[in-house]
């Protein structure tokens, strides 16, 4: 049997220093560590205003050309117009009441047309004829 | 649709459905002697042929008064669309129906059916039969 063997000066510190790295870790992956509120409370560098990064050249110094135009709002109004249904729209209402005037126009006029070529209306019968025959007569 | 098709369609049109239009023919019916008016107050039945250009057959006897009680028995008017050849109107009287041994009178007139719009003629009744129609005879009561 073996003696136990007796603990080296640089086992023992070799043991410390892994306790200490695990200690640090364990400390600095903790949220609520003290070292993670202490870089949580310094300011981001990148917020320290730099006049040569912050500052576009490319904008336009006339506060006119950054208002939207009318361009703008007629690109969004018609936006808004390509999401209405077909029947919403005042164009198609305006068609739909052009062809129907259209068709009874056409219609009546053909039907004029139509008589107007076959005679049209047989003149009034005089009073003073006892009676009238023929085409277009309402006797027979 | 193009204006021109338009036309052309109504053009076509037009030329399919023809073009009608009204002739008038105004017919007067009057007797002259030797035929009385005792003589025709026997016709009961009138009627008028039209025949040619257009084919009809009216009866008279409602509109133009038969029995007839003066020579001039009336005036009538007919239309008809016919614009070629010639148009005839034949008056008829019977004594009591449509029957050729009761035709008491006959006479027509032929006028030509062109672009006239109104034509006038008068039929003349000159003749009557005795015989298909004899005379009314009053008879006094024994």
């Amino acid at each position: 049997m073996l003696p136990p063997r007796k603990r080296t000066r640089g086992s023992q510190a070799t043991v410390g220093l892994a306790l200490f790295l695990a200690s640090l870790t364990l400390v600095v992956s903790t949220p609520w560590s003290s070292a993670r509120a202490a870089e949580d409370d310094e300011t981001p560098k990148a917020s320290v205003p730099d006049t040569t990064q912050v500052e576009d050249t490319d904008k336009p110094k006339d506060k006119s050309l950054l208002a939207k135009q009318p361009a703008d709002a007629a690109v969004a109004q018609q936006n808004q117009a390509n999401d209405e249904a077909f029947y919403q729209k005042w164009q198609f209402w305006a068609i739909t009441g052009a062809v129907v005037v259209g068709l009874v126009g056409i219609i009546y006029g053909g039907s004029k047309l139509y008589h107007s070529l076959n005679g049209g209306d047989v003149r009034p019968c005089n009073p003073m004829f006892v009676a009238c025959f023929g085409q277009g007569e309402p006797n027979p | 649709m193009k204006p021109s098709a338009l036309f052309v369609l109504l053009l076509g049109a037009t030329l399919v459905l023809g073009c009608n239009t009204y002739h008038y023919y105004d017919i007067t019916v009057m007797s002259q002697s030797p035929v009385t008016v005792t003589e025709t107050s026997g016709m009961n039945v009138c009627t008028l042929v039209v025949s040619g250009a257009a084919s009809d057959a009216l009866d008279l006897t409602m509109t133009l008064g038969c029995p007839p009680s003066s020579s001039n028995i009336g005036t009538f008017e007919y239309a008809t669309f016919a614009d070629s050849g010639n148009i005839t109107f034949t008056f008829n009287g019977y004594s009591q129906q449509i029957d050729p041994g009761m035709l008491c009178t006959s006479n027509k007139v032929t006028l030509p059916a062109d672009g006239t719009i109104t034509q006038s003629k008068t039929i003349t009744l000159t003749s009557f039969s005795d015989t298909n129609c004899p005379p009314h005879v009053t008879t006094g009561t024994p």
